[in-house]
């Protein structure tokens, strides 16, 4: 075989699935199921401009002519009220979701890593301090802390991501907290003190990076979680504002016109659902990947 | 002649592997009689363990692959069913394994699970009787405060003494035969030696061949009667204790011997050159070959099992040449 | 005569654990020489893992003083002084990061200590990989993939990469085949040879004591219970504990069962119980315990010049 008839893609494809790992993620189907709703959202949500069939009608734009049609072959997923379609809206709003989800644990997760370093690492009143004010977080019910957050400031989409945050973060302060308090015990961090490493070593170069399995497979787990808090809080008008496209909002707006213009309720709502799922399974496939490591 | 109570022949086991087939044991035959004490000693990753999980039916039957015969008193255990499997383990084949603390379920009382094998197996018939066999199979095993340690979890009592709990799990069915995993390995030496002697002696007792299994040569000389050497899958030389220890024949008894530091004399101990082969891949005549200082082109070719003394024999192609010449 | 190079005085430790507290360790007196390879010997509950977290710094001690070279150790070492005394492990997979290859482990001390400017440090590594025995081709592996051989020589390279003075092995090939457990074990008496290092060397097994070390100091239950002469203790051991732990040694030849200190195991005296509160720890398991072992616990008494014992009936 000369090498000028190889695809090149094709070989770096097979290397990356001739993969210990790979090999058995694949063995759950459920895994693959989530793993290729997970893909089909997210490059739909980053080609939306391309793949949305009325890309227009994501925004403000208004077509009376067409208002409340249910599904056909025009429009997939039927029109709203103002005549744009659903499918193109879904798609937008899975952008609005997915970028909600990744912003949020990017702020959350640094807080909450950053926290349950220093609490299982130095222990005595550092822990205490800090698991107490994380305590604090968690006592409240997630969805009254967002809105108590939103109360003080006003609802928009930003505010919306950070209360979302700020409800989040704890949840890997405990995580990474437990993680370290293990791993503080390890070999390799009791030879790193011994031999003259600052703290600051041990926690991010020795320590971290073993945390990273279980913290990929949370984050996995909760894009999805995140997405519905964000929905949730669409749909109490709290979130994102008309007219941009949100999966909770979408719902909300269709929920007045139940049950006869079912398709506006439903198709965001199972939008919803799929990337909840997706994520989910995932999250689980990557789970019982490492569950079977360790 | 006694038939033996195990008798494995031709064995073969091989695992299914992402990389590929794993070929484990290679035409392993051994042999028990019946209230013998027989070891198997190999360093770890030899197969050793496999083996007696194998015995007993605990691989996975979905990756394993297995030739050959398991004869346990007559029946063949390769071919028997699960159903059939769990009705001889822990009456007619008991286990003992490597570390006691942690072999032992943490949250229940030693009384629920010494009654618990008891009554399971029909020993005896009733709770009341199980514990009033329990106390006293426990006080055969010198605990003095029998009720005591009954009414205790594993993790209240020490090493020791949860090692005399699973000897006593194990053997208060009666048994023909225990296996027994590394016994000791995870205790104190001073314990080890309790142990050992108890477990000489009980078995002894109630008339029970017992298949250890260990890396360590002391112990073999301590406990057993006969001794199977096993390298890299295989069998490489079996015979009785004191005269294997005494003069090895094959060159891997040699060299594990002299890897051993002694009480006699200052030396060293020799390490051995090399290292084991890749199960994955491994050689097609004695696996040993790559490490021998004796290899010579005859061990291309699997060593024939030949006699060089009474009950002792050997695979290595040097003896044929010494029987010929 | 020379100072030694690391001395402990009075050393103890206590632990709390809920309400009780647990004397790990009690007034443990000893001294390493320059080159000298001193055993510490001992059961489980004997204390000897918390001398060496406590020698290596892991640990502050309740009382007592650890001196390297005459200078008392603080509580809070300087990153000068860890450099000298450095750690090797009983457990060679959980002492290397699993995320971090062989190079990167072994070059950490050389970072931490600037031992080597950064254009010189992957050689450094490869030599001292060469050292232990090792192809340079692992330094881009991880831990997991190489044998417990491998990865105890790993592990080995990195506590010698700073330059030392002494060493604390705590166990070193405990968790060890017999094979690979003598390549290990002849490489650290090369090293030690070499590189003119002492061993404070941490063992529950005697046989490697007696191949390895000068002298020995046995533990039993937190105190100092034999001290002397590696050849000594063996041929004359004094403490009946002593003389139980070489009985128990399980042997391979007939010579060696001839050397060894008979024991009446057919006693059966008790498993694992609690530490009398006053005489002797080691009354209950003893079978030639008399009235005062039950009384006073014995002081540590010289027989000879540097052979010692703590015992009001030693053997033989």
């Amino acid at each position: 075989m000369s090498p000028r008839r190889m695809n090149p893609a094709r070989i770096s494809l097979r290397r990356l699935l001739h993969n210990r790992h790979w090999y058995r993620f694949s063995r759950n189907s459920l895994s693959l199921v989530g793993l290729l709703m997970v893909l089909t959202i997210t490059l739909a949500a980053l080609f939306a401009p391309w793949v949305a069939p009325y890309p227009g009608n994501a925004g403000p734009g208004v077509d009376f002519a067409h208002a409340s049609q249910p599904p056909s072959r025009a429009h997939w997923f039927g029109t709203d009220i103002s005549g744009r379609d659903e499918l193109s809206r879904v798609i937008f709003g899975y952008r609005v979701s997915l970028s909600v989800g990744v912003i949020v644990l990017a702020i959350a997760v640094p807080i909450g890593v950053v926290v349950g370093l220093l609490a299982g690492y130095y222990r005595d009143w550092v822990e205490m301090v800090l698991m107490r004010v994380t305590d604090v977080f968690l006592s409240v019910p997630p969805l009254v802390l967002a809105l108590a957050i939103l109360g003080v400031l006003a609802p928009s989409l930003r505010n919306a991501m950070l209360a979302i945050a700020a409800m989040w973060w704890p949840w890997y302060a405990r995580l990474i907290f437990n993680i370290t308090r293990t791993l503080t015990g390890q070999g390799y961090v009791v030879a790193a003190k011994v031999l003259g490493a600052s703290d600051a070593h041990i926690l991010f170069v020795e320590i971290l990076p073993n945390c990273m399995a279980s913290l990929l497979t949370k984050i996995t787990l909760d894009i999805g979680f995140v997405i519905l808090t964000a929905a949730s809080l669409g749909f109490l008008g709290l979130g994102v504002q008309a007219p941009t496209p949100e999966l909770g909002s979408m719902v909300a707006e269709g929920a007045q016109n139940l049950p006869d213009l079912w398709w506006m309720s439903v198709f965001p709502g199972l939008g919803i659902l799929v990337a909840v799922l997706g994520f989910n399974l995932l999250g689980d496939g990557l789970r019982d990947l490492m569950d079977v490591e360790v | 002649m006694t038939a033996p109570i195990l008798d494995i022949r031709g064995l073969d086991l091989s695992f299914d592997m992402f990389e590929g087939r794993s070929h484990v044991l290679r035409q392993v035959a051994l042999t028990v009689g019946a209230g013998q004490r027989v070891a198997l000693v190999g360093e770890s990753g030899c197969g050793k363990s496999v083996l007696l999980r194998a015995i007993l039916g605990l691989l996975d039957r979905r990756k394993r692959v297995m030739t050959g015969e398991i004869r346990f008193d007559g029946t063949d255990l390769v071919r028997e069913r699960e159903s059939g499997l769990r009705a001889i383990r822990g009456s007619r084949i008991s286990m003992i394994f490597q570390d006691p603390s942690s072999s032992l379920n943490p949250v229940f009382t030693i009384a629920d699970q010494l009654t618990e094998v008891i009554l399971r197996h029909g020993t005896a018939k009733t709770t009341q009787a199980a514990l009033a066999l329990a106390t006293s199979a426990l006080r055969l095993v010198a605990i003095d405060e029998p009720e005591r340690v009954l009414a205790s979890y594993p993790f209240q009592l020490s090493g020791g003494m949860n090692q005399r709990v699973m000897i006593t799990m194990a053997l208060i069915n009666r048994p023909r035969l225990v296996l027994a995993d590394e016994p000791g390995t995870a205790l104190d030496v001073t314990i080890q030696e309790q142990t050992l002697r108890l477990m000489r002696r009980l078995t002894t007792d109630i008339g029970a061949a017992v298949l250890m299994v260990t890396h360590n040569l002391g112990v073999v000389r301590e406990f057993a009667e006969y001794v199977y050497v096993m390298y890299a899958g295989t069998i490489v030389e079996h015979g009785p204790v004191d005269e294997l220890l005494e003069s090895p024949r094959h060159p891997y008894t040699a060299a594990l011997l002299a890897a051993v530091p002694r009480l006699d004399g200052h030396s060293l101990p020799r390490p051995i050159a090399g290292t084991v082969p890749n199960f994955l891949s491994p050689p097609p005549g004695c696996r040993f070959q790559p490490r021998c200082p004796h290899a010579r082109p005859a061990c291309d070719a699997p060593p024939p099992m030949l006699t060089v003394a009474a009950g002792h024999e050997v695979a290595c192609v040097l003896h044929a040449e010494k029987v010929a010449a | 005569m020379t100072a030694p190079l690391l001395a402990v005085n009075g050393l103890t430790k206590h632990y709390r654990i809920g309400e009780r507290r647990v004397l790990a360790l009690r007034g443990i007196d000893l001294s390493v020489a320059r080159n000298e390879v001193v055993a510490v010997v001992g059961e489980s509950g004997s204390g000897k893992s918390t001398l060496g977290h406590l020698v290596v710094g892991m640990e502050s001690p309740t009382s007592g003083s650890i001196m390297l070279d005459g200078q008392e150790l603080p509580p809070r070492r300087s990153r000068a002084q860890r450099r000298r005394l450095q750690l090797v492990q009983q457990n060679p997979l959980s002492a290397l990061n699993p995320r971090r290859t062989v190079y990167q482990s072994v070059v950490l001390p050389l970072r931490i200590h600037r031992v080597e400017p950064r254009s010189r440090q992957r050689s450094r590594v490869a030599e001292l990989l060469t050292t232990v025995g090792l192809a340079e081709d692992i330094m881009d592996r991880h831990p997991q993939v190489l044998s417990g051989g491998q990865r105890q020589r790993v592990a080995l390279a990195r506590a010698i990469a700073g330059g030392p003075d002494a060493l604390v092995l705590d166990e070193p090939t405990s968790a060890l085949d017999v094979s690979v457990q003598a390549l290990v074990l002849e490489l650290l008496v090369e090293l030690q040879r070499r590189l003119a290092l002492s061993y404070l060397f941490i063992t529950h097994d005697l046989s490697v004591v007696r191949v390895v070390a000068q002298r020995v100091i046995v533990l039993y239950r937190g105190l100092v219970i034999e001290s002397g002469p590696t050849d000594a203790v063996f041929a004359t051991p004094l403490h009946r504990f002593t003389q139980m732990l070489i009985s128990a040694l399980p042997v391979v030849s007939r010579a060696e069962q001839r050397l060894k200190p008979s024991w009446p195991w057919d006693r059966e005296m008790g498993v694992g119980g609690a530490v009398p509160a006053v005489g002797c720890p080691f009354r209950p398991r003893c079978p030639y315990a008399i009235e005062p072992c039950a009384e006073v616990e014995p002081p540590l008494t010289p027989v000879r010049s540097n052979h010692a014992a703590r015992c009001h009936n030693p053997g033989p």
